[in-house]
């Protein structure tokens, strides 16, 4: 089962709601980058 | 002793690729040193043999008809156990996920196997990787296999001993604040924590979200490029994830260090260092310097609050994963994990966004310090692996920060490798750090390989009989 099914068995509708199964973070650290050549 | 369990994946998978080692005996091999030692060790949470065993027969038909997939081919690799595995239980070191049988693998794994990993079994972890020794409640705590009334470190500690003692030839980790790096250093192996975003953790179960990172544990560091090379990449699944496509394996390893410019700051490096690991230390600077490397002082402005911010990120992130599960089912957690919840305060949406900003600016600050140089260099742990037990749960949320110099590069996003570089006079392994800039990891992983192959500390591995003679006490 996926990870969000698993946790459906443990924890009701309103507390799924709550529950972030898979964060998407905004943290990229290209921005900061020029790439120095080896 | 059987040599082969201690030898590289570099080697092994040259072997199998020449048809001249079979998948399915090292796999066998592999087992039977599982079966002998893992019982003493606990490094496993669960042992993948039957799974295996009919991987490596699969592989080794695909060899036998030329189809070559690449150095991983018929290799036998770990992975913790807060990946998923597709129809293997994955626990997150938990007691609430005991039943949980996923039905994917997380995209780490499910790229091992595509490159012809033996997926052996779900190495054991500090609970929710959240800890620095390996003493799990639910599943027993694993031993360090250089003095078993020792912690392996953690929270990959699992990972660290599979590969210190031959149990594995590579093992998958995650590291938020050290958790790669630490127990490799303390198990007198290889740990690399790559940039952030160049691997997915679509599959794994977090953390902290900005500060976690999944990444390769090895003997030796090229064996981490090799993994590393099959790991990272794009994914979908993971919005995270960056778009390069640059590969990090070398062949070649360098001549020698000459231009290689490390900077040391030693406020913060050697701050609360055992006299001991810093002698070792200081003869691993001393080694660098001789195979022409500079090693330079340099400043990091802004480091102590930078730190605290990792904190304040850390706390926030990890409460708001875990509430809807603590109310319900805090009873399951263990004491340490459940005084953090208790006694660590809550971070304030204010405190939070503040966190992130002092991150950003010690982020361009420190790439604007380290203009000129390739990499900080610096001790992993700078105090010994303490005593299983000797830890009480108030003590064990500053665990990562007393025992190593690792939270900087999670802070920082960028590439961390600890490389083994001596024992002290207790014969336990310490561990040198080095922390590139963004997307230098192969360049990082050279430098590595090039102090590696000049003083071979991995080699000990396969002498250490004090897994194999002493019993615990």
């Amino acid at each position: 089962m996926t990870i969000e099914e698993f946790l459906r068995t443990l924890l009701d509708e309103e507390e799924m709601k709550l529950f972030c199964v898979e964060p998407a973070s905004t943290f990229n650290l290209e921005k900061y980058v020029v790439l120095e050549n080896e | 002793m059987n040599d082969i369990l201690f030898e590289t994946i570099e080697g092994v998978g040259a072997a199998i690729k020449r048809k001249e080692l079979s998948p399915v005996e090292l796999t066998e091999l592999t087992f039977k040193q599982i079966q002998k030692h893992d019982p003493v060790l606990n490094a496993f949470i669960t042992v993948m043999a039957d799974e295996a065993i009919a991987d490596a027969k699969r592989l080794e038909n695909e060899i036998r008809e030329n189809h070559y997939r690449g150095p991983l081919h018929g290799v036998p690799i770990a992975v913790k156990d807060i990946l998923q595995t597709k129809g293997v239980k994955t626990t997150n070191g938990s007691k609430i996920f005991d039943g949980f049988i996923p039905s994917e693998d997380a995209t780490a794994v499910a790229k091992l196997r595509e490159a012809g990993a033996i997926i052996i079994g779900k190495a054991n972890l500090h609970e929710f990787a959240m800890g620095a020794t390996t003493e799990n409640p639910h599943y027993g705590n694993s031993r360090n296999p250089w003095d078993l009334t020792r912690i392996p470190g953690g929270s990959s500690g699992g990972s660290a001993v599979l590969n210190a003692t031959g149990m594995a030839f590579g093992a998958v980790g995650t590291d938020t604040a050290g958790s790669i790096r630490l127990p490799a250093a303390l198990c007198g192996t290889v740990g690399f924590k790559p940039t952030y975003g160049l691997v997915s953790k679509k599959g794994c179960f977090s953390f902290s979200w900005s500060l976690d990172h999944v990444g390769p544990m090895t003997r030796t560091v090229k064996d981490a490029a090799i993994m590393l090379d099959v790991m990272k990449g794009s994914d979908q699944g993971d919005p995270s994830t960056v778009k390069r496509i640059d590969s990090v394996l070398f062949n070649q390893s360098l001549f020698d260090l000459t231009g290689v410019k490390l900077g040391f700051y030693e406020p913060y490096m050697f701050a609360g260092i055992d006299q001991g690991i810093k002698k070792v230390i200081e003869q691993a600077f001393r080694h660098l310097e001789s195979l022409g490397a500079e090693i330079v002082p340099i400043d990091l402005p802004g480091i102590d609050q930078a730190l605290n911010a990792l904190k304040s990120i850390a706390q926030a992130e990890v409460v708001s994963i875990h509430a809807p599960l603590l109310k319900k089912y805090g009873h399951i957690y263990g004491d340490d994990i459940k005084y953090r919840f208790d006694f660590g305060s809550d971070v304030s949406a204010g405190t939070y966004i503040q966190a992130l900003r002092i991150r950003d600016q010690f982020i361009r600050d420190t790439i604007a310090q380290m203009s000129g140089f390739d990499a900080l260099i610096g001790p992993t742990n700078v105090q010994p692996p303490f005593e299983i037990g000797t830890m009480v749960p108030s003590m064990a949320i500053s665990n990562m920060f007393t025992l190593g110099k690792t939270p900087l590069a999670n802070i920082l996003g960028f590439p961390s490798l600890s490389v083994a570089c001596g024992f002290t006079e207790e014969n336990l392994p310490v561990g040198l750090q080095l922390i590139g800039k963004p997307f230098t990891d192969k360049k990082i992983l050279k430098i590595g390989d090039s102090y590696e192959k000049t003083t071979r500390w991995t080699n000990k591995l396969k002498t250490n009989t004090n897994y194999t003679q002493q019993t615990i006490g």
